[in-house]
């Protein structure tokens, strides 16, 4: 059942395709489920190629034209999991397709939603953690550092993209969101661990279950069992204090005789903004009550008060900050020419720029900084463990199996599965079933839809701590376990010196799936896939029937039909 | 001494580049200051913070240089101009007390300095720190020793940052809390709170172990130091010791965890030997009976036995300080270091009266720490290899006569110019050099396991030769060590170490080939592999008394580095996204980019890593 990219995907009636992109190193997975009629529906998770890799934007283009083909121009939902460009990218590079593309739904985390406390909460930390990390890397740049290549590529945002960080995915989400049949900006798109599995429209015999991110704010900045968690931005802490030096040495956290000029600089960027804000309104107009419009003016304007104001606070902020009264301070310049001690800070620090300076090597203005590794880290923590995680269970097959897509979460983010518990269709109205089996397997719950799993899309791109042992991989039973790695390990290792896949992890997924790992970056160029040792050639061949890859020069997918 | 402080070896500068703030220097001359003995304690001074820094690590150096009998010096600055390595006399280590903004500290072998961190203690963390409130690494006792051994162990053993195997950067750890912590038991007022707390109970281990927990938590830092000896019981909220477990070590791979087996041993053999040492006090305290009535111990019997136990302290602070002087120049083992230390513990203490050397050895079987290639754990076997007489035969080729050995020795006791001694010593390497690669020398080189064949058709091509084909080699280290002769007077011997380089390919197939010579020029090696020897000669006869070497064409070795190398970047979060430590650190050697830039400090990384440790 050999089938050529250039045409539909349909899936058997009595399975679901998983097609895997080789992106370069990022997420793309189309999944095709049978419809009536001999039809299929499409779920599409995630779209994008890691900023930092190159041809990247060239490759999505074509990705997204064979998406576009394979499901007849349309995708019932659209899935974004979180916002590091590895998932995202795809659906700017690839826009051209995406505008011909029709979406039903658009199923995004919780944390993404404007109306929720918490995930504002979360947004305000995180845009802070972000200005700090990019003044940082700003100043380490200008020192040559290898760390600030190094800095970017952890933190997987586009920092030099026009749009800025935040304000490229909220373009991406608008983007996304004027291809969808419905009104943009529904509450409804916005998914929550535990709340009633979702059905595609149109399939029968599938639910899909939200597992995560969880709804703690703990969790989510928990990369590891032992790492840290932090408190409130305003409180004063390792990170916090670090932030603030690094905004006061980039000279932002706005000092007295600078605040006029930016105060008139930022008038005049609100007058731009107002204009553009108002200009997109009327545009919208046809799809928009005007309110909305007016909602979305007061959005931006919000948003740079806030930036205002957190210039105030990380003043003030570095000031508490400060390890010494302010008396016993003494500026670079008082510091070379004091009178009782600019000697000694000449003879014993120096301050020469001359590349021949013998003091020079043993100076220390930006080693510091290396401490924004750590921010990095919990930045990058706290984006994957805000991934949406999402379960597919095949109700039609006993035991049901289930299809595990855990995108880039974190140890917070799984621990919270093995709470989650759902209760058996029909209870939640009250109305419990009275049949026998029903009150032998009441609900279902995180821990069942681990243990039932037989396609597992494995988190992080293989990355260590991004798949649990005890509480992950250790409860996946199925003797059909199939697991899909997208990843690119020489980019990942040469270009990025990180381990993914870890060799650990890769090698016990070995064992588990008896061999059937699908790399993104190993689709066979010869047309076989060597059957790995101690599994029989009749397993191998059953595995093989569902398999299958983009035969073309372009080795764009390999994908696995789960029966 | 002038302010800074600055003297002969330390320069305290203190710069905050966070803060954007240089802070006044102090000068502990001032006569106020003569007069009440030093600045009083206190937080917000910074000056304070200067002169406890300085005279922490003015302790610390002091100890390594009563243990080794010299002054010690700084590893040189290393710079690479047009091919050529130069290396700079470095006169002084650098302190910057207020460096970063980090729960962190740092010696940085690239800038000759010591780099400490400071921090607003958390609320969830905050332990007996207000919420809020700054905490100032240079201000603990044992993380300035600590750090300070960093970098006096990088003085004598420079490839020591090398992670060839699994050991070496644990036991840098290890050794820099095995410091710490005995410094600090060294001072008889710490231990006698403790012991008097105790009561009758003094045969129980914990009382000293607590303390050292103690120490341990209050640094938050170091993991070896709060994990080593004992832990709080989760239920009983008492402190219990660790019990030894001899496979542990089989199964730990992360630096600072290895390291805390290490530091567990040496405690164990410390309180070894201190209740040998008080077991005589006991019986005269007790009448005999070696039951104490309830009640306060007599302040003198507290006195007593806290002078015991900071003199045992001190004992074992020397011993695994001295030990330094007999380790082979790189790739050391756990297993290196323990014949290290019952080796120069005989030269100093032939006479093994309080068992110490006993103790010792017993206390790391108990952990699973020795050597690989001996056949018992007794003395005799664990001291190093004694050239036999046709290897001494060889040996006398190379060194000649006594009186030309001695002309290299530098002059190089506690009274010596730094400087000096730094250039005397460069210039005997270099005439050593000229003898090793003297006509006779040729074949004699064999017995301290040195390669320099060259013949065309050698098996090993990797190692890296000059432009003759001939193997190089590096008198890598010229130094006097002290020992105790029969009669009681000190003998100083010379201390040469000798190293070589080899190409090390990750993939052992290229290895063969350019071994076997397959590939000329070879490609870019993905490691060094470093052989080579320290020898121990008696000046006096010309002898080799001790030949401790790694030897270069080893398979083994070169087998079990790659599996290191390879064996994936280990479990810390900041290796997954930083990448493997171990990898960078030969890529940036081959660079020769002396200048890494900011970030790449290979003890901030390890210090940091631990903070992030992962579940699979």
């Amino acid at each position: 059942m050999r089938r050529r990219s250039n045409l539909r995907l349909i899936p058997p009636k009595d399975g679901v395709t998983v097609r895997m992109y080789n992106t370069g190193f990022g997420d793309c997975f189309l999944l095709a489920f049978p419809a009536e009629n001999d039809s299929a529906r499409y779920v599409l998770i995630d779209c994008g190629v890691h900023h930092q890799f190159s041809g990247g934007s060239e490759r999505m283009k074509l990705i997204t034209e064979d998406i576009a083909k394979a499901t007849g121009n349309n995708l019932q939902i659209v899935a974004v999991t979180h916002e590091h460009t590895d998932h995202i990218t795809g659906f700017r590079y690839g826009d051209s397709a995406f505008k011909e593309i029709e979406i039903g739904e658009l199923w995004l985390a919780w944390t993404e939603d404007p109306s929720n406390t918490l995930a504002k909460k979360l947004r305000d930390i995180h845009g802070q953690r972000i200005r700090a990390l990019q003044a940082a890397v700003a100043r380490l740049k200008e020192t040559g550092s290898p760390l600030a290549y190094r800095l970017e590529g952890v933190l997987n945002f586009d920092l030099n993209s026009d749009t800025g960080m935040l304000k490229g995915n909220k373009g991406i989400f608008e983007f996304l969101r004027s291809c969808s049949q419905k009104n943009p900006e529904r509450p409804e798109d916005y998914r929550t661990p535990g709340e009633p599995p979702l059905e595609i429209q149109g399939v029968k015999g599938v639910k899909c279950y939200v597992l995560g991110p969880p709804q703690d704010k703990v969790l989510i900045e928990k990369s590891s069992d032992k790492s840290e968690t932090y408190s409130e931005f305003k409180a004063l802490n390792e990170e916090t204090a670090f932030m603030a030096a690094v905004m006061a040495a980039s000279g932002s956290s706005g000092k007295t005789d600078e605040k006029a000029d930016m105060e008139a600089e930022k008038a005049a960027d609100g007058k731009v903004a107002d204009e553009k804000a108002s200009e997109e309104a009327n545009k919208k107009a046809d799809k928009n009550t005007n309110e909305e419009a007016d909602k979305d003016v007061d959005e931006e304007a919000n948003e740079e008060a806030n930036e205002e104001e957190d210039d105030e606070s990380y003043a003030e902020l570095f000031r508490r900050s400060c390890p010494f009264d302010e008396r016993l301070m003494m500026p670079k310049e008082a510091a070379i020419s004091d009178s009782v001690f600019g000697e000694f800070f000449r003879e014993h620090y120096g301050f020469g720029d001359d590349k021949d300076d013998s003091q020079r090597w043993r100076r220390i203005e930006e080693d510091w900084l290396s401490s924004a590794s750590k921010l990095a880290l919990n930045i990058n923590s706290a984006t994957n463990n805000t991934s949406l995680v999402l379960a597919f269970e095949l109700t039609y097959t006993v035991p049901s199996k289930v299809l595990l897509f855990a995108a880039d979460a974190q140890v917070g983010n799984w621990s919270y599965w093995q709470k989650l518990a759902w209760p058996k269709e029909g209870e939640k109205d009250g109305r419990v079933d009275s049949s026998a089996d029903s009150k032998v397997d009441s609900k279902v719950t995180g821990k069942d839809l681990l243990k039932r799993t037989v396609l597992y899309k494995v988190g992080h791109h293989g990355s260590l701590n991004a798949t649990l042992r005890e509480k992950g991989l250790e409860m996946m039973d199925s003797r059909e376990l199939v697991a899909m790695i997208p990843v690119d390990e020489v980019w990942a290792r040469t270009k990025q010196n990180w381990d993914h896949p870890a060799a650990v992890l890769l090698k016990r997924l070995g064992e588990k799936s008896r061999g059937r790992v699908i790399r993104s970056d190993r689709i066979p160029e010869d047309g076989h896939m060597a059957k790995p040792d101690g599994v029989s050639d009749a397993e191998w061949n059953a595995f093989l029937e569902n398999l299958d890859w983009d035969r073309s020069s372009q080795r764009l997918w390999i994908q696995y039909t789960v029966r | 001494m002038t302010i800074g402080p600055v003297d002969s070896c330390l320069e305290v500068v203190d710069f905050d580049p966070a803060s954007l703030a240089f802070y006044a220097p102090v000068d502990l001359n001032d006569p106020r200051l003569l007069a009440q003995d030093g600045l009083s304690p206190s937080e917000g001074n910074p000056q304070f913070h200067q002169q406890m820094v300085y005279a922490v690590a003015k302790t610390t150096i002091g100890h390594f240089e009563f243990a080794l009998g010299r002054k010690t010096l700084w590893s040189a600055h290393r710079t690479k101009d047009k091919g050529k390595y130069h290396s700079e006399f470095v006169d002084r280590l650098r302190i910057y007390p207020h460096a970063m903004r980090e729960a962190n500290a740092y010696y940085s072998p690239e800038r000759k300095a010591l780099l400490f961190g400071y921090f607003p203690a958390s609320a969830t963390e905050s332990g007996q720190n207000m919420p809020g409130e700054m905490v100032f690494t240079c201000l603990s006792h044992d993380i300035i020793a600590h750090e300070t051994t960093h970098s006096l162990i990088d003085g004598l053993h420079p490839r020591f940052i090398e992670p060839s195997n699994e050991d070496v950067l644990a036991l840098h750890e290890a050794i820099a809390d095995i410091v710490a912590l005995f410094q600090h038991f060294a001072y008889p007022d710490v231990l006698k709170h403790q012991i008097a707390r105790t009561k009758g109970d003094l045969e129980s281990q914990n009382l000293l172990g607590e303390l050292a927990y103690q120490f341990g938590q209050a640094t938050q830092c170091y993991g070896a130091l709060r994990s080593a000896i004992g832990e709080i019981d989760k239920d009983t909220k008492k402190w219990v010791p660790k019990q030894p477990d001899p496979t542990e070590l089989l199964r730990t791979k992360e630096p600072h965890d290895r390291g805390a087996i290490l530091v567990g041993a040496v405690f164990d053999a410390f309180l070894a030997i201190y209740k040998a040492r008080i077991r005589d006090l006991l019986r005269i305290a007790s009448n005999g009976t070696g039951i104490f009535p309830p009640g306060e111990l007599h302040p003198d019997l507290v006195e007593r036995l806290a002078q015991e136990a900071s003199k045992t302290a001190e004992h074992v602070l020397h011993m695994c300080i001295r030990a330094l002087d007999y380790c082979p120049p790189v790739d050391i083992s756990f297993g290196d270091y323990l014949r290290a230390l019952i080796t120069a513990d005989m030269e100093l203490v032939t006479d093994d009266r309080h068992n110490y050397r006993l103790a010792v050895i017993e206390a790391f079987r108990r952990r699973g720490i020795y050597p690989q290639d001996i056949r018992n754990l007794s003395t005799e076997s664990l001291m190093w290899h004694v050239p036999t007489p046709d290897e001494q035969e060889k040996f006398k080729k190379i060194f000649k006569s006594p009186s030309s050995l001695q002309s290299l020795m530098p002059d190089w006791g506690m009274e010596s110019d730094r400087r000096k001694v730094f250039e005397k010593s460069e210039e005997g390497r270099r005439k050593l050099h000229g003898w090793f690669r003297g006509s006779d020398a040729k074949d004699a080189v064999s017995a301290a396991r040195i390669l320099l064949d060259e013949k065309k058709d050698s098996h090993y091509r990797s190692v890296c030769r000059d432009e003759d084909g001939i193997p190089r080699l590096e008198i890598h280290s010229l130094r006097p060590a002290r020992r105790i002769g029969p009669g009681g007077q000190t003998v100083i011997e010379l201390v040469v170490e000798i190293t070589q380089r080899r190409r090390g390919y990750l993939d052992a197939e290229l290895q063969e080939k350019v071994d076997k010579g397959e590939i000329d020029p070879p490609p870019d090696p993905d490691f060094i592999m470093r052989g080579g020897c320290t020898l121990l000669i008696d000046p006096g006869t010309a002898d080799v008394r001790y030949c401790v070497y790694k030897d270069i064409t080893s398979s083994n070795r070169l087998d079990k580095m790659r599996k290191f190398l390879n064996s994936g970047a280990g479990p810390a979060l900041n290796m997954t996204y930083f990448g493997d430590a171990r990898r960078e650190h030969f890529k940036r050697w081959m660079s020769g980019d002396s200048d890494r830039g900011v970030g790449m400090e290979p003890f901030a990384l390890l210090h940091r890593n631990n903070s992030h440790e992962e579940e699979i």
